[in-house]
């Protein structure tokens, strides 16, 4: 992996969205040199587990590449269709029984440990800060976020852990993402 | 449609996070498609979902990275290569396919054709047959005809036979009753009715030889016009016919004595 070419975020949307309607396989290096790490942060934030977070990714790439021809960008962004790859391909292993059962037990564990490790190399988390970010979002916000994004809740599902309206998570989430967006915004 | 509303919903919040019903993706698909601020706003959505995602990013060691690389590309070149392969298969199986399926479709005109050839020849054949049956049957007729006619033009026509005409006792009938050649040296006799007058039922004519005033049977004679070959004959003086029951007798009804020849 060398003379890699720099891709600036939206370049990345562009060159990619060009790329997967073309039938290649050099996307793939250009996905998983640029987002691998935060498809992993992702997938290691689901799953919990280094090894099933590894093959997970390896997994997502897979399923990227295999699927880039029904990317339609009309649709949305390429960035947050891989994400969604990534989080339905955790979701489905943590389907798995055996390996929630495993999860369960290494749950509060892994959290502990592995936090310490969280993004410490993307450039704009250097400059922000993951808890910087973290600490400007209510608590009821980012466990809504967090529920939804990271552990694939129902709406049905939220309502009942956080003891609200169904009709509420809708509204909650919209506000919890516009948080986000605001703070984003502030920081970058 | 009320744009703020919409956005106000959450509908595209819940989209960007892959959470909706497919009738509901579908129903906000067509409706970023037609309202370029829902599209916007989705954008904005997911750019700071996008960095929410980033902001817990976890960058993989180097060696834990390309390990995952190397898996990556190993399993598409693997994928790639059986889909090669399946493809080459599927071609061989599709190029075997046609050429069968157009084997069988000239097999099948060709039977088609051939069948009907066949059927239009089976009748002509069988037409042709019967022809060349009765053709060929009527051709060893003929063959047979021309061979006892040769025979009895042989014998008729031959020094060697004399001619014994046997002349009706009834000398009121004119004509001959029958004609009777015989080969003293070769003892043969053979009669040939000459009168088609029809004989009462359950007679027939007989032949008999005449030696040394003695009536010799010398067979019974069918009713018809050949040349028919009698019982050897060494010595016979005359001849004579009479009209005996069916079969012959063992001497002759001398009442029923309708003809005589003399040698």
């Amino acid at each position: 992996m060398k003379n890699k070419k720099l891709y600036t975020s939206s370049e990345l949307e562009s060159t990619l969205t060009t790329m997967f309607a073309d039938d290649n396989t050099t996307f793939v290096e250009i996905v998983y040199d640029n987002y691998a790490s935060t498809l992993y942060g992702v997938l290691f934030k689901i799953l919990k587990d280094e090894v099933l977070a590894e093959d997970a990714l390896q997994q997502t790439i897979i399923k990227i590449w295999k699927n880039a021809s029904t990317f339609n960008a009309s649709k949305g962004r390429v960035f947050t269709w891989m994400l969604n790859i990534a989080r339905n391909t955790a979701f489905d292993i943590l389907k798995s029984k055996e390996i929630k059962y495993k999860i369960k037990n290494q749950d509060e564990e892994l959290l502990v440990s592995q936090s310490d490790n969280y993004a410490t190399t993307n450039t704009k988390i250097d400059a922000i800060g993951l808890n910087d970010v973290l600490q400007k979002m209510d608590a009821s916000n980012k466990k809504l976020l967090d529920l939804m994004y990271f552990q694939g809740y129902t709406h049905q599902e939220i309502a009942d852990e956080l003891s609200m309206p169904l009709g509420t998570v809708k509204t909650k989430l919209r506000n919890a993402i516009l948080q986000l967006r605001k703070i984003i915004t502030f920081f970058l | 449609m009320n744009i703020e509303e919409y956005i106000a919903s959450g509908l595209l919040e819940q989209y960007a996070l892959d959470s909706l019903s497919i009738e509901q993706r579908l129903d906000v698909e067509s409706n970023i498609d037609r309202y370029p601020a829902l599209k916007e706003e989705l954008e904005k959505i997911e750019i700071a979902i996008e960095e929410y995602a980033i902001l817990n990013a976890k960058q993989l060691s180097k060696q834990r990275s390309n390990v995952i690389w190397d898996a990556i590309k190993k399993t598409i070149n693997t994928t790639i290569d059986n889909n090669y392969q399946t493809t080459k298969q599927l071609n061989w199986t599709n190029y075997f396919a046609i050429a069968a399926c157009l084997a069988a479709v000239m097999l099948a005109a060709a039977w088609a054709l051939q069948y009907n050839k066949t059927q239009t020849q089976l009748v002509a054949n069988k037409a042709q047959q019967d022809s060349i049956i009765k053709i060929s049957a009527a051709y060893t007729q003929l063959q047979y005809e021309l061979a006892t006619k040769t025979n009895d033009l042989q014998i008729v026509s031959s020094s060697e036979y004399k001619k014994i005409v046997i002349a009706p006792t009834d000398t009121t009938q004119k004509s001959a009753l029958a004609q009777v050649y015989y080969n003293k040296k070769q003892q043969k006799v053979f009669v040939q009715l000459v009168s088609n007058e029809p004989l009462p039922q359950g007679k027939q004519y007989q032949l008999w030889a005449l030696y040394q005033g003695k009536p010799i049977d010398a067979g019974v004679i069918a009713f018809n016009a050949q040349l028919q070959a009698s019982i050897s004959m060494p010595n016979a003086e005359a001849f004579a016919i009479t009209i005996e029951p069916m079969g012959g007798s063992k001497t002759p009804t001398m009442q029923a004595l309708v003809a005589l020849g003399t040698i």
